[in-house]
């Protein structure tokens, strides 16, 4: 793939593990992948950076996923970027809320890596197919 | 002459049954003001608050356990009097309940908190029934109240322990499901691309998963532990031993997690016997060193030592770690309040390894306590008695 056209994902996660697999699994599909260990400081990057996809984890220290996506639907620039959940947190509730403030898609771990890869793919397609 | 005589014999007749009658009616009426008086002290000295409530839904009578209860005269009571002593927050579905059940002629029960004349707020289990006079009309209600303030407050502990118990399973759910996703998709991202990543990056992969490994590991074990405690099927069988070979052995145990971040382990006890299960103490010392090895940095050092006091040995587990504030120490071995941290590698913890090793050295007829100051490090003291003779 060529860099220019290589989409970007964001992986926030506060495990330096999780973070290293997905961006280890990503860097191998031709993905650019971009790491965060807490919400906050993603949010910041999202006033001057605009990935193509987040990948979230919900249960962080501090700003957790869920304050995460109620802050970034206040962000003009990222309101739009489409968000996957990937997290250890499996309840119904979770996922009904996730679903209410719009992510596409939410993902229980463990996750295979093929599996991975391809909800990945499908999210990017969805959000583009949206946008288009 | 004959006749007359006759007629007045008969009123004399007439009216000593009048007399005797009238005798009778006051002999009973006293009876039955007796009786009155009986019922009403019956009332009064019924071991319940008692009170009743007319058609218009306005208390006019409490009794004297009420009354006794609250310290407050029956004036104050009367109407709606007695709901100024219900807690505030207790008062709206109080009412609510009074006032629809009574719409309904229902019986209720509620509970409430109605404070003492100490100023006490006590729960109270209230049942109001409607009550009907003699011509089977509505008279108002009727209701008794029971003070059952010590059982609430096991129900309400039992709950509070029972939210604890649901929140650590999350929280152990969530804790396990990280790693074994670790170990799954490095183990399968190594199967893969065996062939053409470097050996480098192979190796990077395999310390990967043998620390998420480990980790979920040692949180089944302390998880198991915790369960048999609960349960009270753990074994208890104490003995003399070394208990410096017990550190040693751990010491094997943790050596690779330690050497992984370059953490020195100095371990210097000579021979102490105690008297004590081993395997709950191999559980404790496990347990403290790998605490430390998680709140200290790369290239830290912990140091295990012991000493004897009269007829205890004292042992201590102290880094140089990231340490902790009195705000998380005070919470330390607490299961409801769950201050578990993350490591400074990442590592995950509940916060379940220091509870079980509290209840064992307790078990054990010990002590375990902590000095600590942030960023500073922590000392993990615990005591056990010595296997003397």
């Amino acid at each position: 793939m060529n860099s220019i056209h290589r989409k970007t994902i964001m992986l926030i996660d506060d495990s330096s593990t999780n973070n290293f697999l997905h961006k280890s699994i990503l860097v191998e599909e031709g993905f650019n992948v971009i790491i965060f260990y807490d919400g906050a400081s993603a949010l910041a990057k999202l006033n001057h950076f605009i990935p193509d996809l987040i990948v979230l984890d919900l249960l962080m220290p501090g700003m957790d996923g869920f304050k995460f996506l109620e802050k970034k639907k206040q962000l003009k620039l990222a309101m739009q970027i489409p968000v996957l959940i990937l997290t250890a947190k499996h309840n119904s509730e979770s996922e009904l809320l996730a679903k209410k403030l719009g992510v596409v898609d939410y993902l229980i771990k463990p996750v295979g890596v093929k599996y991975f890869v391809n909800k990945i793919q499908d999210a990017l397609e969805k959000s583009t197919a949206i946008n288009a | 002459m004959e006749v007359l005589q006759n007629q007045s014999i008969s009123l004399l007749d007439q009216i000593a049954v009048l007399e005797k009658e009238n005798a009778f009616l006051k002999a009973h009426q006293v009876d039955i003001i007796r009786a009155k008086e009986l019922y009403l002290k019956i009332f009064e000295d019924f071991p319940a608050l008692i009170w009743r409530a007319n058609t218009e839904k306005a208390c006019d009578y409490f009794n004297r356990t009420w009354l006794e209860f609250t310290g407050r005269t029956m004036e104050q009571e009367y109407g709606y009097g007695w709901a100024e002593y219900v807690h505030p927050d207790d008062l709206k579905p109080c009412v609510d309940t009074y006032i629809a059940s009574f719409d309904k002629r229902e019986p209720f029960d509620m509970e409430y908190r109605l404070k003492n004349k100490e100023g006490e707020y006590r729960w109270i289990r209230d049942y109001g029934r409607p009550f009907y006079d003699l011509d089977n009309s509505f008279a108002g209600y009727i209701g008794s109240c029971y003070d059952f303030t010590d059982s609430k407050i096991n129900e309400l502990k039992l709950k509070e322990l029972n939210d604890a118990k649901n929140r650590l399973f999350e929280t152990i759910g969530h804790d396990l499901h990280n790693p074994f996703h670790s170990i799954l998709g490095l183990s399968e991202l190594l199967m893969l691309n065996i062939n053409s990543y470097s050996q480098e990056k192979s190796t990077d992969l395999s310390k990967k998963i043998f620390n998420s490994t480990l980790s979920a590991y040692k949180l089944l074990e302390n998880l198991l532990e915790w369960a048999k405690l609960q349960s009270n099927n753990i074994a208890f069988s104490p003995k003399k031993f070394d208990v410096g070979n017990s550190i040693l052995e751990t010491k094997e145990f943790v050596n690779i997690t330690a050497a992984t971040k370059n953490i020195r382990l100095n371990i210097n006890i000579s021979n102490i016997i105690v008297f004590a299960d081993q395997n709950m103490v191999n559980t404790i010392i496990r347990n403290l060193i790998s605490n430390a090895i998680k709140y200290t940095p790369c290239g830290g050092e912990i140091n295990v030592t012991a000493n004897t006091i009269d007829d205890i040995v004292i042992v201590m587990v102290q880094d140089n770690g990231v340490g902790m504030s009195d705000e998380i120490k005070n919470k330390l071995f607490n299961l409801q309040l769950h201050p578990s941290a993350k490591g400074t590698n990442d590592e995950k913890g509940t916060g379940l390894g220091l509870i079980i090793c509290k209840e064992f050295v307790k078990m054990n007829k010990g002590d375990l306590w902590v000095k600590s100051e942030l960023n500073k490090g922590s000392q993990f003291f615990f005591s056990l008695p010595l296997g003397q003779g």
